[in-house]
């Protein structure tokens, strides 16, 4: 690990939040209302609940192996040829996270602010812009993102407080029209996006500086609980205004910004939303697209740890233009699949390194 | 080396300085009977010959005493080893034995005098340059507080600073360039408040300067510079005596060049390109208020073009309606598209700035004339441009002027160029791609080892107090202004 | 370093040579300040758009350039085809995202549902919930002919028509787009929307004429705008109005004018309580109010003033009663109470909605209407009328 590449605890869980926020605060509320109806906010909070405990996971796997990434965990626990066995699809994964995140930053724009330009265009400079930060390496993005966050959230609030007048309690109700099965669905999705993502913080760990590790439980699950609360804030409000139209939204925090109308000139402000949603898939794509160079790096010991970035932008660049024929197809992909692909191809593997590093030392 | 005959001595200057017409060489008698010869040499360009007379009279009257018994002792080398060991006189005086030293300090402008039989010779500082006077600094002009500015005489300005900063840990280091100007630099901190990673950074690249010829302090920027092609500057300059010392107590490093009046305080963060002296010659509120003002026109100067193009070309939905209607109304019948039309008049605001000052000051006045009146109205009703264009332009251009440090003005409106660009093309997102990667830049940018964004990217929350408000002297005199401070205490000014 | 000026050097000229897709100069763009659907004579939608013009004021010596609108009709199969039309009379792309009221013909809103005109307006990303929607007695763009008393364009005036009666008068209610699709989408499906119709007789030239109902979508009758102010109470939306009270006594051989009451604050609370067998509807008024008129009566004693708002009380519940027995005589469930039943108890809500109508039309409703007298003006209690 670079000595001077390091961060403080403070910093990495504002990074996780971000991770967990940035996209999320676009794409999860409309397709959890659309499942659970009025019981959206209860999936989240299962879903919340279940990823605490595989932050715990997490937290017990660093303070065990503290500096070693997952790569060199699972070298340790399993074995090389194990390793590559549970990296590789691992690996997968990451591709497809980063390539969904940018169609998701594309698809949004065309449908909301900018119908024209064609999307290659938006996945290109997001991913050229999320390549450019990864070489600049784990403390730059420290730095910066720790002021988006603060920046995405004050607009998130902004807007949020703004709508005051137009909350409607009586929308909540009834919470449970279907039954508990719609809510059971909706969690299942909200585990897959955005909290069953947590695993690939398990490469990143190892950047947090040896003073401030003491706080760093304390601190991410801070952030964890953050993430919900704000996932769960938005996703009443939108309730709250759109009652039974909710449903049928597909972005609901930047529908909800294009109702504002205060004072007759604070109208119009969703392109700040807009922007900010931006921003937040932006730092997720960059996490990960950090997390699967860092892990390509360790699997192939390379030296110089940057070698593989360009070319795994690339590869994401033209998956993004090429993956998916139709709309539908992505939405479908994103809330059926994806939480399926999340638990096979990371968190079984992180839970079989895991449990045999605990095991192991133990025995 | 000096030899013992004044001839050779003589023939040997005339033959180094051959064509300076501006050096002096005066041969003179003493002694009884004025029978010892000596010769005084110095460039009555840098040397003030006034003293000379006074030296003159003491030699003559010491030698004219008899030192000892007539017989028994020679005047003169009683003279020289009363010189050589440095005995008490009017002026103190140097001996000098290399002929190559000697050559220097004729440049330096001081005046040697050689006497007939000795191998040494005698210095004495008499260099009096006519410089300008401490006057009110040009480019840092206060409402309230000190009016003392830095001038090209660097005796003068250290004495400027070595007055409000009377400690022992001042410390001021000489670094000799070479070339042919062997300009002097010298560079100084204040030892308990100077971080000492930073100071080793600088005084490794510093040593570059000892190749190079130096001729203002910028020479020294792009030396010790940590990225040459950034727009953003890493070093402040200040014409102020109290901005330096203000500097030095919070650890910072200067650097002063023999012959400018700039400067140059390194390592330069962003947040102290919009802080200025007279911040804490006002009222806590006010001087609060004008940041926060600042960091505003930061914003403006850098976006506003940028977003009226996204706004009216991509995304009319954005705009009010009125506002709207209103920006309908000017702009039909202008023939070109917004952006072309930014870019003309922002290159006519360019223009005109340069022009008004390279304007020598009898036709200054006309500039604004021409500038403000015939350009903007008549374009305005030429149909060449929109009445919304003029006034972003000129909003922009006077957000800019309003932060104290120019450098950063410049790059702010060299940057408004590509932001343009990039929102042209592709509307709120290029400007949001623009904006990503200026701040991956700053964020990235290091200066002599500090990260250029903090307090703000390292995000320490303590030490904002002075960056975005400006908190009462008594709380900033008690709280450790940066982080590398935390062992050392402040100095209170 | 190299290769990256040469970078920097492509990037701008990758840039420029994309192409801007999305970029569209503001004089190539006309905003549509109001949009009329009518039904058009072989039975498609007949689109009237009124598009501001812009009064050229760059450039000295601009004469007077008329009316800052226009409009265009076009006459389709359906909404978007109609729309994509447009350029083809104007010469320039319509622009929907300032777009201020949406006016909708009774032909059409009783043959359609109302929605599949508003798809459109809905779904594209341009168009915004939040402009306002009437329904007209007549063909919608006749309404676009007239010239606006002090607004740039008729639909703003129409925009601020609607806000302003809202707001002072009660008689209307404020709908835009976005509540309108809140109330079509709502368990019982009953919509109310703002009625105007053409006033040609004198120089104010719009009536407006209370609230057309629809019921999925369809318009199925009106309600007078003194039946809308009664609607606005049940409905807890009525701002401040007057509430008017007949004088009983004959003055002189005369009947005297009404009286008025100012109403500064009203609340009203519906508790509906359902079973299978029966609704009882109880709804709860309270009002603040000062006197506006007193021509009649005598309010400064304590009797007096109790008297008065028994008085005031007592027509008040008629009037509601009134306009609930027609309410329920036609089986309109304006007030909401099926959304309230699906709310508390969305099981007995489905056993309820087949047969909602009949349930509501045997519904039981109580009243209790409660009325406080703040003030009497600049004046005291007492008429200022002599006798």
């Amino acid at each position: 690990m670079n000595q001077q590449d390091l961060i403080t605890s403070g910093q990495m869980a504002f990074l996780f939040f971000s991770f967990m926020t940035g996209s999320s605060i676009v794409n999860v509320p409309g397709p959890v209302i659309g499942f659970a109806h009025n019981g959206a906010w209860i999936s989240l909070i299962i879903s919340n609940l279940i990823g605490l405990l595989l932050l715990t996971c997490l937290l017990m796997l660093h303070k065990k192996h503290a500096g070693l990434t997952l790569v060199e965990c699972s070298r340790k626990a399993v074995g090389s040829f194990v390793t590559v066995l549970l990296t590789v699809p691992f690996i997968f994964y990451l591709f497809l996270m980063v390539t969904w995140i940018v169609i998701g930053v594309g698809g949004f724009m065309n449908s909301s602010m900018m119908r024209e330009t064609p999307s290659y265009i938006f996945h290109f400079f997001i991913l050229v812009t999320a390549a450019w930060t990864v070489r600049a390496g784990m403390e730059v993005m420290a730095r910066m993102f720790v002021l988006y966050t603060i920046i995405v959230l004050f607009f998130v609030f902004i807007v949020l407080a703004l709508l005051f007048t137009n909350y409607n309690p009586d929308f909540l109700l009834p919470i449970l029209p279907d039954g508990i099965k719609p809510v059971m669905l909706g969690s299942y999705f909200t585990f897959g996006f955005p909290f069953a993502e947590i695993v690939v913080f398990s490469m990143l760990l190892p950047y947090v500086n040896k003073e401030s590790s003491s706080k760093l439980p304390k601190y991410m699950v801070t952030a964890l609980i953050f993430n919900g609360f704000v996932l769960i804030m938005t996703t009443l409000c939108t309730l709250m205004t759109y009652g039974p139209l909710a449903t049928k939204l597909r972005y609901p925090l930047f529908a909800i910004s294009r109702l504002i109308d205060f004072a007759d000139f604070m109208q119009r402000i969703e392109s700040v939303v807009g922007i900010s949603l931006i921003a937040g898939s932006y730092m997720k794509a960059t996490i990960a697209l950090f997390a699967l160079n860092l892990m390509m790096s360790r699997l192939f010991k390379t030296q110089d740890e940057r070698v593989f970035i360009y070319p795994i932008t690339l590869i994401c660049f033209c998956l993004s233009i090429v993956m998916f024929d139709s709309q539908a197809e992505f939405d479908e992909k994103v809330s059926l699949v994806w939480p399926l692909l999340n638990l096979t191809l990371a968190v079984i593997p992180f839970l079989i390194i895991a449990s045999v590093s605990f095991i192991k030392k133990e025995g | 080396m000096i030899s013992r005959s004044l001839t050779d001595n003589r023939s040997k200057l005339e033959s180094i300085f051959s064509d300076c017409r501006d050096l002096v060489m005066l041969p003179w008698r003493y002694g009884t009977d004025m029978k010892y010869e000596a010769l005084s040499v110095y460039f009555e360009s840098l040397a003030e010959p006034r003293d000379q007379s006074f030296m003159r009279n003491t030699l003559q009257s010491m030698a004219a005493q008899p030192l000892c018994s007539a017989d028994t002792c020679m005047e003169q080398t009683r003279l020289f080893s009363f010189f050589e060991q440095h005995g008490a006189s009017i002026n103190d005086g140097v001996v000098i034995d290399d002929f190559q030293h000697a050559e220097a300090q004729l440049l330096l402008g001081n005046v040697l005098i050689f006497l007939d039989g000795w191998n040494k010779a005698i210095m004495y500082q008499a260099n009096n340059v006519k410089a300008r006077p401490v006057d009110e600094p040009s480019s840092e002009s206060v409402v309230k507080g000190p009016r003392e500015g830095t001038v090209e005489n660097m005796r003068t300005n250290v004495g400027l600073l070595r007055s409000r900063l009377q400690t022992s840990q001042f410390k001021l280091k000489n670094v000799v360039t070479g070339g042919k100007t062997h300009t002097n630099v010298l560079y100084g901190y204040v030892e308990d408040a100077v971080p000492p990673h930073t100071l080793a950074a600088f005084m490794k690249r510093i040593t570059k300067a000892e190749e190079m010829e130096i001729l203002e302090t910028s020479y020294i920027e792009e030396l010790i510079e940590d990225a040459v092609y950034s727009p953003f500057p890493q070093h402040r300059y200040t014409e102020r005596p109290d901005s330096a010392v203000a500097a030095l107590l919070e650890g910072k490093i200067i650097v002063l060049v023999e012959g400018t009046g700039s400067i140059l305080v390194c390592p330069g963060l962003f947040t102290e390109f919009f802080q200025n002296s007279e911040d804490y010659y006002e009222r806590t509120i006010i001087s609060t208020f004008i940041r926060l003002l600042r960091i505003i026109a930061f914003f403006i100067a850098l976006l506003l073009p940028s977003v009226y193009i996204s706004l009216s070309t991509f995304h009319p939905e954005l705009i009010p309606t009125v506002l709207l209607l209103a920006v309908l109304d000017t702009r039909e019948g202008i023939p070109f598209p917004s952006l072309v039309e930014a870019v003309i008049m922002m290159l006519s605001f360019e223009l005109l700035r340069e022009a008004g000052i390279r304007l020598p000051r009898p036709v200054g006045s006309a500039v604004s004339i021409v500038g403000a009146l015939i350009i903007g109205e008549a374009a305005i009703n030429a149909g060449i441009a929109s009445p919304i264009m003029v006034v972003i332009i000129a909003v922009t251009g006077i957000a800019s002027f309003s932060i104290p440090q120019y450098a950063i003005a410049i790059a702010l409106r060299l940057l408004q160029l590509p932001l343009m660009l990039l929102t042209a093309t592709m509307g709120i997102f290029g400007m949001m791609i623009g904006l990503l990667w200026i701040t991956l830049h700053l964020a990235s940018l290091k200066s002599l080892g500090q990260p250029y964004l903090s307090p703000l990217a390292p995000l320490r929350l303590g030490q904002l107090a002075d960056t975005l408000i400006r908190s009462p002297l008594t709380l900033l005199n008690r709280s450790p202004r940066r982080a590398h401070n935390r062992n050392n205490p402040k100095q209170s000014s | 370093m190299n290769s990256r000026m040469i970078a920097a050097a492509l990037l701008p000229i990758l840039l420029l040579t994309g192409g801007c897709w999305d970029q569209v100069e503001l004089t190539e763009r006309g905003f549509v300040m109001g949009v009329a659907i009518d039904l058009a004579a072989n039975g498609g939608i007949e689109l009237t758009a009124q598009i501001y013009k812009p009064q050229q004021k760059a450039g000295v010596g601009s004469s007077n350039q008329g009316q800052p609108y226009a409009n265009i009709t076009t006459v389709n199969s359906n909404i978007f085809e109609s729309v994509r039309d447009i350029p083809t009379h104007l010469g320039r792309r319509a622009q929907w995202s300032h777009q201020r009221v949406i006016l909708i013909g009774e032909d059409f809103a009783k043959k359609h549902n109302i929605s599949e005109a508003l798809d459109f307006f809905n779904r594209d990303h341009e168009p915004r919930q939040t402009s306002k929607i009437f329904i007209t007695k007549g063909k919608a763009n006749q309404f676009f002919k007239k010239k606006p008393l002090i607004e740039n364009t008729i639909s703003q005036q129409l925009k601020r028509i609607q806000e302003s009666t809202a707001k002072y008068s009660a008689k209307s209610m404020n709908v835009n787009l976005f509540m309108l699709n809140l109330q079509l989408e709502s368990q019982t499906g009953f919509a109310a929307v703002p009625y105007i119709s053409p006033d040609n007789s004198q120089d104010q030239s719009i009536a407006l004429k209370g609230l057309a109902l629809l019921k999925n979508g369809k318009m199925i009758g009106a309600l007078s705008p003194i039946q809308t102010e009664h609607l606005n109470i049940l409905l807890n939306k009525y701002k401040n109005s007057i509430i008017e009270i007949p004088c009983e006594q004959q003055v002189g051989g005369n009947h005297p004018l009404d009286e008025s009451l100012e109403v500064v604050s009203l609340q009203t609370k519906i508790k509906p309580k359902a079973s299978m067998e029966s609704i009882r509807v109880h709804i709860a008024v309270q009002i603040k109010s000062s006197a506006g008129e007193l021509l009649c009566s005598d309010l400064s004693t304590t009797k007096g003033e109790k008297k008065f708002i028994e008085k005031v009380q007592l027509l008040v519940e008629q009037e509601l009663r009134a306009l609930t027995d027609q309410l329920q005589a036609r089986k309109i469930d304006m007030l909401g109470i099926g959304n309230q039943i699906y709310q508390m108890n969305p099981r007995l809500w489905r056993s309820l909605k087949p047969n909602w109508d009949d349930h509501f039309q045997r519904a039981h409703f109580t009243y209790d209407i409660r009325i406080s007298l703040i003030d009497t003006g600049m004046l005291i209690g007492k008429s200022s009328v002599s006798k």
